[in-house]
């Protein structure tokens, strides 16, 4: 047997403990809990984050759709209103009282 | 007393409490392994099998039960040692050569660790693995994702820087 084997064979029968394994295992269960919650809290933001694009794409998808919509509902209610003599006085009451009150840079 | 195997299966169906049992039943082993791999570095081997237990646990589902953990958790500790290696490269490039460095506390049988320090990491990594641990050169092969014959001609070489 030349002096490496013996070497080798010392070191197969040596043995090495942990220290102090329950506080290891204490320590090492602890880091992978909190790297499982930190993959769970990923997890949900993302799938937030995807639920909440939906309605955002609905939207987008039918931008034309809701724009006429919109549109089409301010002119039929407004422009009517703009014929009667009463409604349009006070449109132009209003309008002529907040540009005075701009003007004066301050409502009070 | 409850198999590794049956361990792994109740972790994946109940809980990660179950692998403690796991942690403490390899916990000298992995810690052995660490330090034959450090050359005797405490502090090092303590965190390499650290994060084999984190990784083994993170893919704990791709283990297959026909197989042994022990063996399987073997290849994650290499693995993680070679990471090991790699980060500590990357960090002995960043630092100034002229700074007083860091000397580990180094334990064990300084004998041997005296014998491979004329090797490389990775030779040592496999000198450990063939002499120490008795795995077969496929088997090592496998661990490193490298081929048989280059395991062996690396081991040979090993060999003769020692003699």
């Amino acid at each position: 047997m030349n002096e490496i084997e013996v070497l080798v064979q010392k070191e197969k029968e040596a043995s090495y403990n942990q220290s102090n394994k329950d506080l290891f295992t204490f320590y090492t269960l602890t880091l992978i809990n909190q790297e499982e919650s930190q993959g769970r809290l990923k997890n949900k933001l993302i799938s937030f984050l995807l639920i909440s694009m939906v309605p955002g794409l609905v939207v987008m998808l039918n931008v034309e759709n809701i724009t006429n919509f919109v549109l089409n509902l301010v002119l039929n209610l407004s422009l009517p209103l703009l014929y009667n003599t009463s409604y349009s006085f006070l449109v132009c009451i209003f309008i002529s009282g907040f540009v005075l009150l701009f003007k004066r840079k301050s409502f009070f | 007393m409850i198999s590794d195997e049956e361990l792994v299966r109740r972790t994946l169906s109940e809980g990660s409490h179950h692998f403690g049992v796991l942690i403490q039943r390899h916990a000298d082993y992995l810690f052995g392994l660490g330090m034959r791999l450090t050359s005797g570095n405490k502090e090092l081997a303590e965190d390499m099998s650290q994060q084999a237990f984190m990784k083994s646990y993170t893919y704990l589902k791709s283990f297959d039960p026909q197989k042994s953990f022990k063996h399987w958790l073997t290849g994650i500790a290499v693995n993680s040692f070679k990471d090991l290696i790699a980060k500590e490269n990357q960090y002995s490039s960043l630092e100034d050569k002229n700074e007083p460095s860091y000397t580990p506390h180094l334990e064990g049988n300084k004998d041997f660790f005296t014998l491979i320090k004329p090797l490389t990491k990775e030779e040592r990594l496999m000198f450990a693995l063939r002499f120490i641990y008795d795995y077969k050169m496929n088997e090592i092969g496998d661990f490193l994702d490298m081929k048989t014959g280059t395991v062996k001609s690396k081991i040979s070489r090993a060999m003769e820087k020692l003699k």
